[in-house]
């Protein structure tokens, strides 16, 4: 197989991968696609080894596609074959990834001639059942199948803990039992196709007894389900909990409060004094507190590879409770994690421990793991045990993160501007002067270097020139030390923890050793192989990766270094005297606009003007030329040495290859700053990376070995607080803008420019000049035409995909799950957007700000670039704490509050934001980002309009003229739905409120409940009154009354960052409102955001859809949660 | 190749210089020399600054890591805490 054959066969895998997600095929159709794959690829290896037989040169087949010798029609063959092997070979193995294939029993049957019970195979362990219908059921069935179980119980010792044998195989005793599922009611109006999980151990299948007699015919299959951890793992907040034998297969991640396992179940036992199930796949992840007994056994290194049996709740991760939030459940899938289990302290002394190691019989300790990985663990724990006693904090955690990948060491450690340093054993030499409370981990993301934390190519390179380096000091032949730097990779790519980016770093590095010691191939067409075949490899292992930002960013960022460098190397080396002269003026001028303006950025008046100047700056720069005067006469980027020059085109090639694209995507964030700070900062981090992994490995030297590394890490340090002061700076003079997440087409339609970017060449000279040359001039016409309408076509494609995330003519409301504060999202049917209120600030235990995490990701998601208007409703900060996140990412035109917020604007920064952005201000006027802040009393309009005949209004119902502590109600109507926003509305205010507004103001279809669900907290003191339950049905029950709506939403979640002594009392009483509200309005419907996640309402004006995020993505949830009333 | 090797020597060298001038002339450095020059590596002050770092990794000698349990806010003593306040 040629190389260019085998890049493509990679390339389409990852094709086949990424129509699999789009195009998921269900279980059923596992088999056929293995069946269709092998006899794809044996087709293909057929027809290549009779290709091959055939004498015929082999260039040959390539220059035919690559537009030498015209293709022959069996090279095109072969190439359809392999692309099309390579794709279905893709798909199906991420088909086979995701679906836990069910193995089919047998098939019931029941018609007017009796029941059928046909086995097809035997069960082959004790596991549930599945029910399939064949065709829908017409009226109910009743059934039962009986059958027999091998239930499995460990043998225990005399300690009550189970016995592992010499052989690390756990011991059972096996009690066969007869089995019965019990009833099992189909009901009629189920359809075909819908499975039913019975969850009653089975080992084999008797017979299937009908109980009734249907009159129509009953086809159902019997399925086996795979024991995968996600089958036994349970939703909700209280489960029953399961045991576990099994074992510790990675390393423990230890944090100072707590330490979490990853445990490969071997048995669970999923009900109490149930049997054990043998587990097929996944692992759990498991979270120790301190307080645990035995925790100091388990939370070390040492504990990877021990044998241990637990007992916990068994639960599976949550799905994104907003739209564009992060998914836990998917994020661990991805990494082949079924479930969690958080160990409980056991409050009795006496009581047996949640976790116990369990030693094999006849030994004295437990077993240990693979022996590589073992040597692995103990060289890093060796590694970091130097840098302990050499580095001091916080360049101690940044060393550790950046040579041993211990990212989870630096999690908590703040930057190195903050005082708390000063009184530190070993304070920084360098005043640095500015305070801040911001962790170096964000200093680092907001500077755009936070990639030096993710173990990848960077240094694996590094660390590879580095050995390289050292052995050819002792003057060791390349052919010799190649398999020796492989094996050091393969030790530093385990010590690291096997990230996708580490192994796709080491297997490339691998193949450019093993090309470049054996076979003498050059670096560039090392890399355009090793890509392809690194991706192979990981995504053979984990399909899910794909779409992983650790893989698809690592493999982004060396295909930019590989593809586009040459042409912006070439590009800029054009540019010489004057005309780079202009180069540099106009990335200065970028530069500050970033720095200093950046909402000025994302206007279109900005890129026009940008566009105006770098036309009239080129034009005057050519006419200086002809004039003779060339001041810097041929300077360009070509004069500069050759590394600096190359470095700088790198940067360039990064920045539009994968960060661009790939960090609003993935983050909404593009760290503009890293364009800059990289270029002082990858330098850098060469010196820091290979100064550290020295003094590590040089301090293992008995003896001298420490003092050695004393002194390498005494300048390391000197050059790392250098790296840490670059992410300061950068994050200050800089900031990290949120951006529009692009959608899939536009990041397609956005590659296929930077690919005719950078193989312009190949495509004119072969591909667009022939052509034109040869072509007659009808030809000509058509070919233009053609381009024109693809060109219509993509930018009519761009169009559609905005117009179907914010459809004209509809509203839609989004009531984010933000916990205990508050966010709306109101898209208006004129496609513009208001936000009520802007979330959370907390600082304590760790800082969470709902506007950059929840909210501004929501609106950047659906390409929002600006606000018609943020609401403010009330001073509280779980209402107002996003204010200034919100200024500072966004175009807002204009800021309205009731008098109560006023104070809150008077403050510092608001104040002076608002200053800044004025409409007399010119900066902002400039580019059209001014705010416009609006004091609003009862009867203001906020925003109107009309769409298709139905008026839009959103106004204020309160508060009255003159009051200064009442918050701001809202009521939002399109045509003839309305819905209602209270905000925090205190009791009393609420009695007021209702008291003043006209009734047919107050009547809605949806209503926010006031306060949370937790007004009258502000009464409490201590304690709740006895008669809370009664005020709550007088007053908030009352108001809810009169809004007759139909469904009611609680913006709720943990109250404890905002009511720290209150919180218990703030839960009661929200259980007491919603009881309140459900006696009020009967009918209607209850949610929340904390259990039902965000809340989608969308509307045409005349009936609305609500529905909830947690039932949209397939959460089990308590209540119904869809409403359909109207015209939908 | 061979000026790569040249390269990584003379940073090593230069390397190795430049830190014995920081532990020369830095106090803390300096403490740290001593103190495992002394055989007393748990009185170096850049040991100490990362006791919090890796709790579980300790010195050869050191008794093992126990970690502090966690308090659960409940269980301060509202007094202390009402103080605890701002």
């Amino acid at each position: 197989m040629t190389r260019n054959k085998l890049i493509t066969f990679c390339y389409l895998f990852i094709t086949g991968i990424g129509l699999a997600m789009r195009y998921t095929a269900g279980p059923d159709a596992l088999g056929w696609l293995w069946a269709a794959t092998l006899a794809l690829a044996a087709i293909t290896i057929g027809a290549f080894i009779l290709v091959s037989q055939r004498a015929r040169p082999a260039a040959d087949a390539e220059l035919s596609l690559y537009g030498g010798a015209p293709a022959d029609r069996t090279q095109v063959t072969l190439w359809v074959l392999l692309l099309l092997t390579g794709m279905v070979f893709g798909y199906t193995r991420y088909i086979a990834f995701i679906q836990s294939p069910d193995t089919l029993l047998g098939t019931w049957t029941h018609t007017a001639q009796g029941q059928a019970w046909k086995e097809r195979r035997a069960m082959s362990t004790t596991s549930f059942l599945k029910l399939k219908t064949q065709a829908a059921v017409t009226e109910d069935v009743r059934l039962r199948v009986v059958g027999k179980l091998e239930a499995l119980q460990p043998i225990r010792d005399e300690n009550n803990l189970p016995i592992l044998n010499e052989d690390g195989r756990w011991a059972f005793s096996q009690y066969n039992l007869k089995q019965d599922s019990g009833e099992i009611t189909i009901p009629a109006g189920t359809p075909a196709n819908t499975e039913i999980l019975i969850q009653k151990p089975f080992t084999s299948i008797e017979r299937v007894e009908a109980l009734n007699t249907p009159t129509a015919p009953v086809h159902l299959r019997i399925l086996q389900p795979q024991n995968t951890v996600s089958l036994f793992a349970r939703s909700g907040r209280v489960v029953v909990p399961v045991s576990v034998l099994g074992r510790i297969n990675s390393d423990p991640w230890v944090y100072s409060f707590k330490t979490i396992l990853s445990v490969q179940p071997e048995y669970i036992q999923y009900q109490p004094d149930g049997p054990y199930f043998k587990i097929a796949r996944q692992n759990i992840r498991v979270t120790m507190d301190p307080a645990t007994p035995g925790y100091e056994v388990l939370a070390s290194s040492d504990a990877y590879g021990y044998d241990i049996a637990l007992t916990g709740e068994l639960v599976s991760a949550p799905h994104s409770s907003n739209k564009a939030g992060f998914d836990q459940a998917n994020y661990l899938e991805s990494y082949n994690i079924g479930g969690q289990i958080r160990l409980q302290v056991p409050r009795d002394a006496e009581a047996p421990a949640p976790i116990q190691v369990i030693l094999p019989q006849g030994a004295d300790r437990p077993r240990t793991g693979n022996g590589l990985v073992e040597f692995s663990l103990y060289l890093r724990d060796e590694i970091v045990r130097v840098i302990k006693q050499t580095t001091p904090q916080p360049n101690a955690a940044f060393h550790g993160a950046l040579t041993l990948g211990l990212r989870y060491g630096m999690q908590n450690t703040v930057s190195m501007a903050n005082d708390m340093y000063k009184n530190t054993p070993v304070p920084p030499p360098i005043p640095l002067g500015k305070h801040t409370d911001r962790l170096i981990a964000d200093e680092f993301r907001y500077s755009g270097i936070n990639h030096v934390l993710a173990v990848s190519g960077l240094h694996v390179t590094i660390i590879t020139v580095m050995f390289m380096g050292i052995f050819a000091m002792v003057k060791v032949s390349k052919k010799v030390y190649v398999p020796f730097i492989i094996f050091a990779l393969v030790i530093f790519a385990i010590i690291t923890g096997a990230r996708p980016s580490t192994l796709r770093a080491v297997i490339m590095n691998s193949l450019f050793l093993l090309t470049w010691g054996y076979m003498s191939e050059s670096i560039r067409s090392s890399a355009l192989l090793g890509v392809p075949i690194a991706a192979i490899i990981i995504l053979l292992q984990n399909p899910a990766m794909a779409i992983d930002p650790s893989f698809t960013l690592s493999f982004g960022a060396i295909l930019s270094l590989a593809i586009l460098t040459q042409p912006f190397f070439d590009l800029f080396k054009r540019l010489k005297g004057n005309d780079f002269a202009v180069l540099v003026i106009l990335l200065t001028v970028l530069t500050w606009a970033f720095a200093r303006h950046w909402l000025f950025v994302t206007t279109l008046r900005f890129w026009v003007f940008y566009t105006v100047l770098g036309v009239v700056l080129f034009a005057l720069s050519r006419m200086l030329t002809r004039m003779g005067f060339t001041p810097l006469r041929d300077y360009g980027l070509a004069n500069l040495p050759p590394g600096i020059a190359g470095f700088i085109a790198a940067q360039f090639g990064i920045q539009i290859g994968m960060m661009v694209p790939l960090s609003p995507f993935y983050f909404f964030r593009w760290p503009v700053a890293g364009a800059y700070a990289n270029l002082i900062a990858i330098p850098l981090v060469g010196v820091v990376l290979q100064l550290s992994m020295l003094a590590g490995l040089t301090g293992l030297i008995p003896g001298i070995g420490i003092y050695i590394a004393l002194f390498l890490s005494a300048a390391n340090w000197i050059f790392s607080i250098g790296f840490l002061l670059i992410g300061h700076y950068f994050s200050r003079w800089f900031i990290y803008p949120f951006m529009t997440k692009p959608t899939v087409y536009d990041l397609g339609v956005y590659f296929a420019a930077v690919a005719v970017f950078a193989y312009w060449r190949p495509l004119w000279f072969r591909v667009v000049r022939p052509f034109w040359r040869r072509a007659s001039s009808s030809r000509r016409i058509i070919a233009c035409g053609s381009l024109a309408v693809l060109l219509l076509g993509i930018g009519w494609g761009c169009q559609h995909e905005q117009a179907q995330m914010r459809p004209e003519g509809e509203l839609e409301i989004s009531v984010l799950s933000v916990g205990y504060a508050s966010g709306i999202m109101v898209n208006t049917p004129d496609r513009r957007t208001i936000l009520i209120d802007s979330g959370n600030f907390v600082t304590s235990p760790t800082t969470r700000i709902d506007a950059e995490r929840t909210i501004l990701p929501q609106i950047f998601a659906k390409q929002i670039r600006s606000l018609e208007s943020l609401v403010i409703t009330s001073p509280a900060a779980e209402h107002s704490g996003g204010i200034e996140t919100v200024f500072t990412a966004m175009d807002v035109k204009h800021c309205d509050y009731p008098a109560a917020v006023a104070p809150v604007l008077a403050k510092e920064p608001l104040a002076s934001i608002l200053d800044e952005r004025s409409p007399n201000r010119i900066k902002h006027r400039i580019s059209g980002t001014t705010i416009t802040p609006r004091m609003l009393t009862a009867g203001d309009i906020i925003y109107q309009t009309e769409c298709d005949g139905k008026p839009f209004i959103m106004e204020a119902l309160g508060p009255r003229e003159g009051d200064t502590q009442t918050p701001l109600s809202v009521r939002i109507q399109f045509g003839d739905f309305v819905m209602l926003v209270t905000s925090d509305l205190t009791l009393a205010q609420q009695q007021e409120f209702l008291a003043n507004t006209p009734p047919e103001k107050l009547k809605a279809q949806v209503v926010v409940a006031p306060h949370h669900g937790t007004a009258g907290l502000e009464t409490v003191k201590i304690g709740l009154p006895d008669a809370m339950p009664q005020q709550l049905a007088n007053i908030t029950g009352k108001l809810l009354k009169a809004t007759e709506a139909e469904a009611v939403v609680f913006e709720f979640g943990n109250p404890r960052p905002v009511e720290p002594l209150l919180y218990k009392v703030a839960r009661k009483i929200h259980g007491l409102t919603r009881r309140a509200a459900e006696d009020a309005l009967p009918t209607a419907l209850n949610l929340a955001t904390d259990t039902d996640g965000a809340i989608h309402i969308q509307s045409d004006g005349v009936g609305y859809r609500l529905t909830t995020q947690l039932s949209e993505t397939g959460t089990e949830v308590d209540e119904p949660t869809l409403l359909e009333i109207g015209g939908w | 190749m061979e000026q790569g090797a040249s390269k990584i020597a003379r940073m090593l060298a230069f390397a190795i210089l430049f830190g014995i001038a920081v532990t020369a002339f830095n106090p803390h450095y300096r403490q740290a020399f001593l103190a495992i020059a002394n055989g007393t590596p748990q009185e170096n002050p850049i040991w100490q600054s990362n006791r919090e770092y890796y709790p579980d990794i300790v010195l050869p000698g050191m008794p093992p890591y126990q970690p502090a349990p966690s308090v659960e806010p409940n269980s301060i003593p509202a007094a202390t805490r009402a103080a605890a306040q701002p």
